[in-house]
């Protein structure tokens, strides 16, 4: 039982830390007035220079294979995570979409390697998810987006909904149908679809927390063969791959455990100002937060070692997480009732936790839904986890 | 490398003890002593002592692992409230009774008294529990303090540890209880348990049984560093004890849920784990005056920065300087 940095992992934090330390409030006001601008959230936030800080550092793909990145640990990709995310850094294609990353590295040919990872880690390429479709969200294997082999390309038609960056990355990596005759997880194929290619369009979808995810039609657009990650029809593998990079992330626990943080900050010392009730939530969050990292962590530990219980242990952290996340700004909203009237992306001139209490509790609604409904973890937990069977 | 198993010198006490106790402290085992005039097994007592229970060495991820195993089998011994006393106060056959009553059998409870804490005789009208055992009105007046506010501190944390390891054992037993059940129990034509309105609760159940156990471990693991010679912190002590409660409840409901009626009768294991489950919860005070204290610490800059661990900190609770540049404070 060992819940220890090493010295490495140690300096490792400790790099980062000094990074966050450097960003001082009227520079995270610039990082969000970027985010803004190009339709970014809150909640997996994201800014273009603050990337691009990232990458000086070589603070992105740490995980990626060498010559790339240099092969960081899973602990060390955890507390990179937690980090950035933890201090509210904007940095959320760097701690999770880079899974995309990482499958082009695994399952790309060395041509495709070398055009793409470069970019990826100086900031200048950014990729989407294209896996959810407007008929196949939970049941993701019903999706109809069908590449058609038509000598050294393939055809895409279809569309995929949720595509969050899509507007601002260069390529989606997509999830399509290769073999006409196949049903389910066999016959498909995890395809690199350039954004500009003739017969993509993205349009945006506007969601509550006041940022822009997207809906990408393809209309018989053309894609290089080689731009397939893996063997054609294997797209299944490589998704689920990818899927158990990022299990031990944490949904919702990260961010509101600085919220509380500094929610603790803002009445330090004045506990006597809070009521019962508020002192008995803090106590009751500031414990469940502590249990929601150690599923978390858990999760971490037992990917690393390939068990068997991973894949439940990441769902138990994920529906945990995102369900107390919920609670969580549901009451610190009560707690910051001023917070209701900041509804302006999130952004205060007099009060920037109230505001962004505000847009926590708006955010949360996803947390729940993004990268699998607590109904599909609680099948997870339920099927892989206790051996109950499936459903009919 | 984060490592979330108890060391393999622990699984090895772990696993002998687990063996032992399904050899000897089985269903049949826990309904007799429930049956008997005290509550307790002479039978189960005797073997646990030649094992070697009551000498164990002052470890915390050893005693946690002790108390799940304990948990587990539901044993009708008060191994738990006699240990933290035994190791930390160096008193043997006296009980922790601080918050309520002692359970009967050791010859000396610990009580509070009112700067502190104090020995009395563990004697007076005996009440059997929902749990099966037997509590002894003690005469809390006859006690003379013996040790300070510190002691009492430490003697608390480390019991809210063992007391949250026992639930946690209980509780993912139960959850192994309802899965069983729901694996072989027929409704319209198919097993309760492909369901998803049962077998979202039992994921549920799971779920926070294992958060409790891997709070547990922190907080043993945290306890065993340097310095802290091997008593947790009050605050980890409040925290896995408060959530014990809590989870030890939802386990109940929800096991019982999917278990329906077949749960609900005597005759089932379940409701020897659900009224354990229940009354254990009544017995180390109220989780919300947990709750507000650990608020209280963490509000309280001295105390907030001494404590060590918390979440992904090393000590204290930090904010990053842009929030603490744009957040007010009042």
């Amino acid at each position: 039982m060992d819940f220890s940095l090493t010295d490495g992992e140690r300096a490792y934090r400790r790099k980062v830390r000094d990074l966050v330390q450097e960003v001082s409030g009227e520079q995270m006001r610039e990082y969000w007035a970027e985010q803004q601008a190009v339709g970014g959230d809150r909640i997996f936030p994201w800014a273009p220079s603050a990337h691009k800080l990232l990458a000086e550092r070589g603070l992105v793909g740490i995980d990626w294979p060498a010559p790339w990145g240099r092969g960081a640990t899973s602990s060390e990709n955890y507390i990179l995570s937690e980090e950035l995310v933890g201090s509210g850094f904007p940095s959320s294609p760097v701690t999770s979409s880079h899974a995309n990353v990482r499958a082009i590295i695994r399952n790309g040919t060395p041509e495709v390697v070398e055009e793409h990872v470069p970019k990826a880690l100086s900031g200048d390429r950014r990729y989407a998810d294209g896996l959810s479709e407007p008929e196949a969200g939970s049941d993701l294997f019903a999706l109809r987006t069908t590449a058609v082999r038509d000598g050294d390309e393939y055809v895409v038609t279809g569309s995929k909904l949720w595509t969050s960056y899509a507007h601002e990355a260069e390529y989606v990596s997509a999830l399509v149908r290769t073999d006409p005759e196949s049903t389910r997880h066999r016959g498909l194929s995890m395809l690199l679809i350039p954004l500009d290619a003739a017969g993509v369009d993205i349009q945006p979808v506007w969601v509550i927390g006041g940022w822009r995810v997207n809906q990408c039609f393809f209309d018989a657009v053309r894609v290089p063969v080689s731009n397939r990650l893996g063997p054609e029809n294997e797209g299944a593998a490589i998704l689920s791959a990818g899927l158990a990079d990022e299990r031990s992330l944490s949904f919702g626990g990260t961010d509101s455990r600085l919220l509380l943080a500094r929610l603790l900050h803002r009445f330090a010392g004045a506990a006597d100002d809070l009521d019962d009730s508020d002192l008995e939530a803090i106590g009751r969050f500031a414990t469940r937060l502590e249990v929601e990292r150690m599923l978390n962590i858990s999760a971490n530990a037992k990917g690393a070692r390939g068990a068997e219980s991973a894949a439940a242990a990441g769902s138990m952290g994920k529906l945990y997480g995102s369900e107390l996340a919920q609670e969580f700004a549901q009451w610190l909203n009560e707690l910051l009732p001023e917070s209701i009237y900041r509804t302006e992306w999130g952004v205060s001139v007099d009060d920037q936790l109230a505001a962004d209490a505000e847009w926590f509790v708006r955010g949360t609604v996803t947390m729940t839904i993004a990268g699998g409904t607590s109904e599909i973890q609680r099948n997870t937990i339920a099927q892989r986890g206790l051996g109950l069977p499936r459903g009919a | 490398m984060f490592d979330e198993r108890w060391s393999d010198e622990t699984r090895e006490v772990s696993s002998a003890l687990r063996s032992l106790l399904e050899g000897t402290c089985d269903e049949p085992a826990v309904r007799a002593a429930e049956s008997s005039a005290d509550g307790r097994s002479r039978e189960v007592e005797q073997h646990l002592r030649e094992f070697g229970l009551h000498d164990l060495p002052a470890e915390p991820e050893l005693l946690a692992a002790v108390s799940v195993e304990l948990g587990r089998s539901l044993a009708p011994v008060p191994w738990v409230e006699l240990t933290a006393v035994r190791i930390l106060l160096d008193v043997e056959d006296a009980v922790y009774a601080l918050e309520s009553d002692p359970p009967a059998g050791p010859g000396s409870a610990v009580v509070a008294t009112a700067s502190g804490i104090g020995l009395v005789a563990n004697q007076g009208e005996r009440e059997r529990t929902a749990a099966g055992d037997f509590l002894v009105r003690v005469d809390r007046g006859l006690a003379e303090q013996r040790w300070g506010e510190e002691d009492a501190q430490k003697l608390r944390a480390l019991t809210h540890m063992l007391a949250a390891a026992r639930v946690s054992g209980a509780a993912s037993k139960l959850v192994e209880i309802g899965v069983t059940y729901a694996k072989e129990r027929q409704a319209f034509g198919r097993s309760i348990g492909s369901y998803q309105a049962v077998a979202h609760k039992l994921a549920d159940a799971a779920t926070a049984a294992e958060g409790l156990e891997l709070i547990v471990k922190k907080t043993a693991w945290l306890a065993a560093r340097d310095g802290a010679n091997g008593v947790p912190q009050p605050i980890f002590g409040l925290m896995t004890w408060s959530h014990a409660v809590e989870v030890g409840r939802l386990v109940a409901r929800n096991v019982h849920q999917c278990m329906a009626g077949f749960g609900a009768t005597l005759e089932s294991p379940a409701q020897l784990y659900s009224r354990r489950l229940r009354s254990w919860a009544l017995r180390l005070g109220r989780p919300g005056d947990a709750h507000r204290e650990i608020a209280r610490i963490l509000l309280t800059p001295q105390r907030r920065d001494a404590v060590e661990g918390l979440w992904h900190e090393e000590r204290g609770v930090t904010v990053p300087r842009w929030a603490r540049e744009l957040d007010v404070t009042v």
